[in-house]
């Protein structure tokens, strides 16, 4: 099977081998015949991946540790379910992971590209054949996840304890899915400037399409990070601006620029370099995030995945920039804007303004996490910057984001004049100043908690009172409230769809303010019958027991929970200690409720019966999470199809033009 | 057995790849319509226009923009759908249907 799986990599480095080369032949020819065969070509290449994937999942189910991977991070006391985490836990599998997933959905891409856009599609088959192209040959010649030992060993060293959980079925796929697809909408964007056809927006359509795909992957994989930073890892928050965290967020930030300002290009023809520019920096960022994941000189918690391979990722990210520049530079004159900004008070600039906030916070990032290479590079002493820079410089930044979230969406296109600034913005301001001032009446002292909360009211006001007049006024017209309601949202999806995202961000942004600011911690030194207090909370430490698994042995402590006069039941922190490892893990308990987390995770436990646990109270953190499927919700929204009356209205006749008397597109 | 096997997964991308070529499908069917073509941005022009017609009512409707300001969008975007129009070579009788209809349809409640 390993030897089948073998052939099945060499086999699909061919294909993509001859989609590049045959798919640019066939977009410069203008070779149909040849570009369906690299089409073809392509298509074959996720079928040979999968059974590539197969060989190596029975390979771990099967226990075969003549496979060094299967030897590395797989042993017999593993739980079989845990052979498909055990796939992409290491370096190789998870390059093999990576190269499935996005066979997978460059061909989807590709088949809706060739009747969207035949003429483009064959060059960025091309790219995407290049950037899967890249992914083989490190798996073939660096890092095999097939390669055999010479001897068969009889048991594996086994899987880092610390990615034995249910939390890797969903964060580490969809982070990974997330950093690669950002290589669709940049295929279909450097396809359109390599076709070079005359044509300007015509990749518009498909590059919103897959940059909202990619930017829904890119954030549900940095929110299930969180959470599993959480709920998982025990150290009782959820961002610690880490490296890799980093790595994520960059290209999501360049990519949320990227799927705004794109609207822009399709609604008035302008921003087309600054498109282009942004699309090739959200990918150039996600090669970057994959360098820091596999081996980057720079410290991680996220050890798990180093690898001396990341120079290869600098490389070539190196690479893609300058040819992508080198093209971008080449097609200059074709990227010139239809129109100008017809005001500054508009959404236009409102979307620029956002955009630029967005690239500057991404640049900060970078930045910061880079800062450790500059400065041994230039004294020869590492210097790592820490959380407090990150959240002095990109919180107001972010505060500002949204701001702007919440006027942008109501400035009308083009121009806004003072009267119409008046109609939209009055009742957020005026909400925003009460909440402001009820903030300050109620004992918040904090003024960046006060900006924040009169911050996101306006944008909690817009979203709240566009839903409220564009449903009033299809009631008007006699429809019932909840018809109007739905009947305004399906017939105006993204920009609904939009406003349900944006009621996501704000969830987030009052869960990140209000447990950056409001949290409370203890560390308590207990023995079992000793009880302590934590704000309203009063916890009774019971007992502590042990229990003894194959490859661990965990040590359960047993609590008792007041909240206020009302019992909320037990709770088991522990702490398990892995012997062939040496590596402890904490679980920390918690107790959730819409205000606020009640965190219990144990420290240390002494021989004396004493124990030591940090104790924490982690006010809205629920809403974080909730603000999760939110976002999907309102993403899958604002990405579903028109409906058939919406296609059908007022299309242009069929009629040949092949002249252009008034040189309208130029 | 394993032989057999590599020579059938071997051969089943050779026959992808091969058969485009050797049948000439993709040739043997018409052109497809270019998307740089100026038809194709003319109709993508024709459909900005348009949604920024709708955009406008919504917004009038809902009472976001002034009466000002939603007479300036409207013109201008009238005026843009009008300029395609004039590009293309269609009866001036059509064009004309064709303005009126934008104007009417341009409100944003499809179904009413």
């Amino acid at each position: 099977m390993v030897e089948l799986g073998q052939i099945a990599l060499i086999l699909s480095f061919m294909m993509a081998t001859y989609s590049t080369v045959v798919g640019f032949a066939g977009g410069m020819l203008n070779g149909r015949d040849l570009a369906a065969s690299a089409r073809w070509g392509f298509y074959s290449i996720c079928p040979l991946l999968m059974l590539a994937t197969a060989s190596l999942i029975y390979a771990f189910v099967t226990n075969d540790f003549s496979v060094k991977y299967v030897a590395e991070n797989s042993n017999i006391a593993m739980p079989k379910i845990y052979a498909w985490v055990a796939f992409y836990s290491g370096n190789a599998g998870s390059l093999l992971y990576i190269a499935v997933a996005f066979s997978l959905m460059a061909g989807i891409t590709i088949r809706i590209l060739n009747s969207k856009l035949p003429y483009t599609s064959p060059y960025a088959l091309g790219v995407m054949s290049m950037v899967l192209l890249f992914f083989l040959a490190v798996i073939l010649f660096l890092a095999n996840p097939l390669d055999r030992h010479q001897i068969a060993l009889e048991d594996g060293q086994g899987m880092n304890p610390l990615l034995i959980h249910f939390g890797m079925f969903i964060h580490p796929p969809f982070q990974m899915l997330g950093l690669i697809s950002v290589a669709l909408p940049f295929s279909i964007a450097i396809g359109a400037l390599l076709a070079g056809r005359g044509g300007r927006d015509e990749w518009v359509d498909q590059g919103r399409l897959w940059g909202m795909v990619s930017w829904l992957l890119l954030t549900t994989g940095l929110l299930l990070g969180a959470w599993w930073a959480y709920t998982i890892l025990g150290w009782g928050g959820y961002w610690a601006w880490d490296p890799v965290e980093n790595s994520a967020l960059m290209p999501w930030l360049a990519m949320t620029a990227f799927v705004h300002s794109i609207m822009v290009q399709k609604r008035r023809g302008m921003f087309r370099m600054w498109n282009m520019v942004l699309i090739i920096v959200a990918f150039a960022m996600a090669q970057m995030g994959m360098f820091i994941n596999r081996g980057g000189p720079v410290p991680s918690v996220h050890s798990f995945a180093e690898s001396t391979m990341g120079w290869v990722f600098l490389a070539v990210m190196a690479v893609t920039l300058f040819i992508s520049l080198v093209i971008f530079i080449f097609r200059f004159d074709t990227l010139k804007s239809r129109s100008g900004l017809d005001s500054i008070i508009s959404r236009e600039s409102a979307f620029l303004a956002q955009n630029m906030l967005f690239l500057l916070i991404a640049f900060i990032t970078l930045w910061g996490t880079i800062f450790p290479i500059l400065s041994e590079a230039v004294d020869e002493t590492t210097m790592t910057i820490g959380q407090p820079f990150f959240n002095k410089v990109n919180g107001p930044l972010m505060l500002l984001l949204v701001f702007l979230m919440g006027i942008g969406p109501v400035l009308p296109w083009r121009k806004a004049g003072w009267g119409s600034i008046n109609r939209m913005l009055r009742l957020p301001l005026i909400v925003s100043c009460l909440v402001f001032l009820l903030s300050l009446i109620s004992g918040i002292r904090e003024y960046w908690v006060l900006i924040s909360f009169a911050i996101c009211s306006v944008s909690l006001v817009t979203v709240f009172q566009e839903l409220i007049r564009g449903s009033r006024s299809r009631h008007s017209h006699g429809e019932s409230w909840g018809r109007a309601f739905f009947s305004l949202i399906g017939a105006n999806r993204p920009r609904y769809g939009g406003y349900v995202v944006h009621l996501s961000i704000i969830m987030l942004a009052l869960g990140i303010t209000a447990s950056s600011f409001y949290d409370v911690q203890k560390d308590v030194v207990m023995r079992p019958g000793d009880s302590e207090v934590l704000g309203k909370y009063t916890f009774k430490y019971l007992e502590v027991s042990e229990k003894s698994y194959p490859d661990r042995v965990e040590e359960i402590a047993k609590f008792e929970v007041w909240s206020g006069n009302k019992n909320i039941g037990y709770m088991y922190p522990y702490r398990a200690f892995y012997p062939e490892f040496q590596i402890a893990a904490t679980k920390g308990a918690i107790h959730s409720t819409i205000l606020e987390d009640f965190y219990l995770v144990p420290s240390e436990f002494k021989e004396d019966g004493q124990a030591v646990f940090r104790v924490l109270v982690n006010p809205l953190v629920s809403w974080m999470w909730a603000a999760g499927p939110v976002l999907i919700l309102g993403t899958l929204i604002a990405l579903s199809p028109k409906n058939r009356t919406q296609r059908k209205r007022l299309q242009l006749p069929n009629v040949n033009v092949d002249q252009n008397p008034l040189r309208i597109s130029e | 057995m394993l032989v057999i096997s590599a020579i059938i997964i071997s051969l089943i991308p050779a026959v992808l790849v091969a058969y485009p070529i050797i049948r000439k499908i993709a040739s043997k069917s018409p052109f497809p319509e270019d998307e740089s073509s100026l038809k194709a941005d003319l109709e993508r022009r024709w459909e900005s226009a348009l949604e920024g017609l709708r955009h406008a009512e919504l917004e009038m409707s809902v009472g976001n923009v002034s009466e000002s300001d939603y007479l300036w969008l409207k013109q201008v975007h009238m005026t843009e759908a009008a300029l395609v129009l004039k590009t293309l070579e269609i009866p001036d009788k059509e064009k004309g249907c064709l303005i009126k209809q934008t104007s009417l349809d341009s409100g944003y409640e499809e179904d009413n």
